[in-house]
């Protein structure tokens, strides 16, 4: 049915279906509304619509009543076939899946790029049966866990620290609780993540790999929800709703986990072990729809500790964005955002006779203006963004009391760490822009500057050792190093169904952290790039190929990219990483290459459905100082990685979700020889990275059930039983050699292995 | 049985993390894992001269294939060994019924701040059918000795990490004054004259980053429990050695230890070689150090 279609010479066709986001049902009579030609269309009995409007990009609106409106840029300069999913308000329980994926996805003109959706991330059965945005992303081509149960992950062989990870635009410094075994994003709460594989918007920066770009969603506007869910280790609740209907929504929610309370029934008395953590969003719109503001916050604490001298530990991020996105038109867009990031970790005992306090904090005030405008057949981006960091190891103090019996003083003992600031500042510009039907353009530039700003202590070392030590007074900008970031990219949009792109793109990453193991823990330590160390750079170059059947239900593509990276960082022979002042002096820096090939094949509809991808893939770095300057397997190089993701679908009320993996075991170093000193068998090792551990595979499995839909019934729920590591693959967490007690002539290899068989069973609710 | 402590803020932190998590989940196996192996040996120096005044050792032997059984072909024998300190010439010879161990013709004493350099020459440890010439060099350091120890029956007393007050038995406690230098010290025990911690790998690392240029009265050191593996009686007599190392020996015995103890991949980078002191390539140590002792009998 169509309502006030315009035909002119170059108008093109618009059709497609709209359909209920949680079940796939058709919303007859919808509305598709296009501000800009004051004109849209209703779709028909079957949710089907077809309109043609001027060739152009413009910004939609999908109504429908009972269902949250979706708004929509879309580039439309040929014919066009969409899907729009609405979400009901009413039961949202299964999330947004945002999908128009036949058109989108062919023509967003960035290679490796991903968008998990909170519905796509719930099919997948986790350790411990909870939903979980950074488990999901380790499951996307090209993109591997660093170890097991970890939250940290590698990119095309990059090291975790080279991710930048983002939660409504503050830098989440550790997403990681309980040791990694969670992450700090509540699927609750999120809206989504766009994963960006190196071919970087130019917005972000700072990081070589990758962005994960999360957001929280917003509350609704016009009914009050509960949602929550309850595990074996973790329950979740929140709540939403309108302040002012219709223009001011909240949204709060809250996980605790509260294994501490099964502890004593392994005889483990007087520990905590827990985490928590809160989000909260306040959303403002305007009537007519120009201005949004938003106030989004996140705090989550881990903490473990014994209650035996008051011993604690205790990490966590804190996070607050203040956005205001205001539209000059519906083709000129600015958001303005303001940003604090706080990762904090301390250590604490004290007792009658001696106190312990270690107290560090990675800190950054951040802000940007981003601009969007489109004209034509021209989508210009430019901005600002400007980051204050604050590096502060904390100091080391411990006081030790004449009570201890051993000394006739009291003692007071600190270890200082030297502090760092920074300022980073970027500014870019760019353009994407549609040459003809069949050529998407872009390029687009990112000025990046960094500047060490007193009061700091910086060390300057001379073959390893330090040969200079100089202080910088307070708010004297010591030294700064500026970056230049072209970023270009083509798309070939063969024809509807097949598109190819090449791309190029440098980033630059001015911080890292020091961190040279593979599983990861709280102790990070972030350190800037300052006259004694290079910032980092890469160089990447990727072309993929693009390929959809039946109408976008089968999707093939395969990618291939190189990277070079300058200034890439490792660390000496047994480098002390933690609680130390002369950091700097253990850093080895050099060069890195990092190429491979990614190839994924997808079904998006039926019964069965899901994804398979392989990645073939090659990391090596090349530093002076380590394995004689000769290259080596960087440490998150895995030359094979396998996922299969499976759904079963054959009813809205079950599903049935798998997922196996395989990867290449990690590079490590083993015994080559050992020499005997005391009678003990010392291991003599080989060059770094010389070995690799065993391969890694598992298998996942998760049945949901759900209560039947049923559109005037407020409160729905799901039950989710799953297992992880079905047949109980012992994948070694670490590999020691020992010689055996019993027979010391004789010695052997022994592994820890984390977890085997893990069943899990989570309650979700909506109301 | 013993209460080994390290008074290292930040291993006591990875200690509480990685204890909660891997007691939490994790299990331990066998596993088979095939490894390279193949290198040409290297030669293998286990070198100490102390304060004491004995003939002092120097064993010589081969690295061998990780798996490869231990047998007393690694011995490296007929080398010519000897120290100087500037002046004097120190000879060793290989003891006849032990291959590979090399002791000084005369009992010395090393002295406190005196430079001593190690020869080792006419030696074939790769066997390439060439010899090869090695040295090393290690200033004896300066140090304190023990003024006396102290034993005292009940709970184990600070600073054991974790105080338990209902498991009783001997804490060994010791005197002395910690020269105001950073220092280095492994400490061992013995009871009723019989050695508990002969190796290094097993000796006790300390550091005086706490005590440094205080006197040191009466810091717990032993805890032996009743219920341990070698609870004490009266009448026993306990006797702690400690040695005052120089930084890179200390550096080496804590990268021996870290070869023997599991890596933890939460906080272990790649595991590497112990940072000798010998030239050419050799594995192992040169090391002077200062022993002092302390006795009591239980009462």
């Amino acid at each position: 049915m169509r309502v006030q279609a315009q035909t002119t010479a170059t108008s093109v066709r618009v059709h497609g279906i709209v359909r209920d986001a949680a079940n796939g049902e058709a919303l007859p009579q919808a509305a598709i509304w296009i501000p800009a030609l004051q004109s849209g269309a209703v779709a028909d009995a079957q949710g089907k619509f077809d309109f043609r409007i001027p060739a152009g990009t413009y910004a939609l609106e999908v109504r429908f009543l009972g269902y949250e409106t979706r708004h929509d840029t879309l580039r439309l300069n040929r014919d066009r076939v969409l899907t729009f999913d609405l979400v009901g308000t009413a039961r949202q329980l299964s999330g947004v899946e945002i999908k128009s994926r036949q058109s989108q996805q062919l023509r967003n003109n960035i290679v490796g790029m991903e968008q998990l959706s909170v519905a796509a991330i719930k099919k997948l059965p986790t350790l411990l049966g909870e939903a979980d945005l950074l488990k999901s992303v380790q499951f996307l081509p090209g993109i591997i866990m660093t170890s097991e149960g970890s939250s940290g992950f590698s990119v095309r062989g990059g090291s975790p620290d080279q991710n930048f990870i983002l939660l409504d635009h503050a830098p989440i410094y550790n997403p990681s609780h309980a040791l990694g075994f969670f992450s700090i994003f509540n699927n609750d709460v999120i809206d989504g993540a766009t994963v960006y594989k190196g071919d970087m918007p130019l917005q972000f920066g700072g990081r070589l790999s990758s962005v994960i770009d999360a957001t929280m969603r917003e509350g609704d506007y016009h009914r009050y929800h509960v949602t929550g869910g309850i595990g074996l280790l973790l329950t979740r609740l929140t709540v939403e709703g309108p302040i002012v209907n219709d223009l001011f929504s909240f949204l709060v929610a809250g996980r605790r986990t509260y294994f501490d309370a099964f502890l004593p029934m392994f005889d483990i008395k007087g520990v905590k072990l827990y985490f928590y953590d809160a989000n909260a969003k306040l959303s403002f719109r305007s009537r007519n729809r120009k201005d949004k503001l938003t106030l989004s916050g996140y705090m989550g604490r881990d903490v473990a500790g014994m209650s035996v001298m008051h011993a604690v530990a205790d990490y966590g991020n804190k996070a607050l964005d203040l956005s205001w996105h205001h539209f000059f038109s519906d083709d000129f867009v600015m958001t303005v955002s303001g940003i604090i990031s706080d990762y904090r970790y301390l250590m604490g005992l004290e007792s009658e006779m001696f106190t312990l306090d270690w107290d560090a904090h990675t800190t950054d005030y951040g802000g940007q203006v981003d601009f969007l405008y489109t004209l034509g057949k021209h989508t210009l981006r430019f901005g600002l963004t400007s980051t204050y960091h604050i590096y502060d190891p904390g100091d080391v103090t411990v006081n030790m009391f004449e009570s201890m019996g051993f000394i006739d003083t009291n003692v007071s003992w600190s270890y200082t760490q030297e502090r760092f600031h920074a300022l980073e500042n970027a500014f870019y510009i760019g353009n994407d822009q549609a040459i003809g039907d069949h050529f998407l353009l872009k390029y687009g530039l990112r000025l990046s500057s960094f500047s060490n700003i007193g009061a700091d202590s910086v060390y300057y070392y001379r073959n390893g050792e330090v040969s200079e030590a100089l202080y910088y007074p307070e708010g004297r900008f010591y030294h700064t190093y500026w970056g230049i970031e072209p970023r270009v990219g083509l798309s070939w949009l063969i024809d509807s169904t097949m598109s190819l792109k090449l791309n190029y793109a440098r980033t630059m990453q001015y911080t890292q952290m020091a961190q040279n193991s593979t599983s990861g823990n709280p102790l990070d330590v972030w350190f800037p790039a300052n006259p004694t160390l290079l910032p980092q750079i890469a160089d990447q170059g990727a072309l993929g190929f693009e390929k959809h059947f039946k109408d976008g239900e089968w999707e093939t593509s395969i990618e291939f990219y190189y990277r070079y990276l300058q200034n890439v960082v490792d660390f000496k022979d047994h480098a002390i990483v933690l609680g130390n002042r002369y950091l700097y002096g253990e850093v080895r820096s050099g060069t890195g290459q990092a190429y491979g090939m990614e190839v994924s094949l997808k079904r998006t509809r039926g019964i069965v459905n899901g994804s398979l991808s392989y990645t073939l893939s090659k990391s090596t770095r090349r530093i002076e100082g380590v394995n004689r300057g000769e290259t080596y397997p960087s440490p998150y190089d895995r030359p094979h990685a396998l996922t299969v993701l499976l759904n079963i679908e054959p009813h809205p009320r079950h599903s049935i979700n798998l997922n196996w993996v395989f990867y290449s075991g990690l590079p490590t170093n083993f015994p080559h020889g050992k020499a005997v000193i005391d009678g003990e068998w010392v291991p003599i090792y080989g060059d770094r990275n010389s070995d690799r551990m065993p391969n890694y595979h598992r298998l996942d499995i998760g049945y949901t059930f759900r209560a039947k839909p049923d559109p005037n019934r407020r409160f729905t729920w799901d039950l989710s039983v799953g297992c992880y590591n079905v047949y109980a693959r012992k994948n070694p967490w670490t590999i020691s050699f020992k010689q055996d007690p019993e027979n010391p002539g004789r010695s052997y290899a022994e592994m820890i292995y984390l977890f085997s068989a893990v069943p899990s069973i989570t309650f979700n609710f909506r109301w | 049985m013993v209460t080994m402590r390290k008074i290292r803020n930040i291993r006591y932190g990875r200690a509480l993390l990685t204890g909660l998590v891997l007691g939490l989940t994790a299990c331990t196996e066998e596993i088979d894992i095939d490894l390279k192996g193949g290198d040409a040996p290297v030669l293998v120096v286990d070198a100490r001269l102390t304060t004491d005044s004995i003939r002092h050792t120097v064993r010589l032997s081969r690295s061998s294939d990780y798996y490869a059984p231990t047998s007393a072909d690694l011995a490296v024998s007929g080398a010519t060994v000897y120290i100087t300190d500037g002046g004097h010439r120190y000879d060793f010879a290989e003891e006849p019924a032990e291959p590979g161990v090399y002791r000084s013709l005369e009992a010395f004493a090393g002295r406190m701040g005196v430079h001593y350099e190690l020869f080792i020459q006419d030696v074939d440890a790769d066997r390439d059918g060439q010899t090869e010439s090695y040295t090393a060099e290690s200033t004896m350091p300066f140090a304190n000795s023990i003024d006396s120890l102290q034993a005292v029956y009940g709970p184990a007393l600070p600073p054991a990490i974790v105080p338990d007050p209902e498991r009783m038995g001997w804490n060994i406690l010791f005197y002395a004054q910690d020269p105001p230098q950073k220092d280095y010290y492994l400490t061992t025990v013995s009871v009723n004259g019989v050695t508990l911690f002969p190796e290094l790998t097993e000796m006790t690392r300390m550091s005086d980053d706490f005590t440094q240029g205080l006197y040191i009265s009466g810091l717990q050191i032993y805890f032996f429990a009743d219920d341990g593996e070698l609870p004490l009686a009266i009448g026993d007599s306990v006797c702690v050695e400690i040695w005052d190392v120089t930084h890179d020996f200390d550096e080496y015995v804590s990268d021996l230890q870290d070869a023997l103890n599991p890596s933890m991949p939460m906080f272990g980078g790649s595991p590497a070689n112990a940072r000798g002191n010998l030239s050419g390539g050799a594995f192992g140590f040169f090391a002077t150090y200062t022993v002092s002792r302390a006795g009591i009998v239980l009462k």
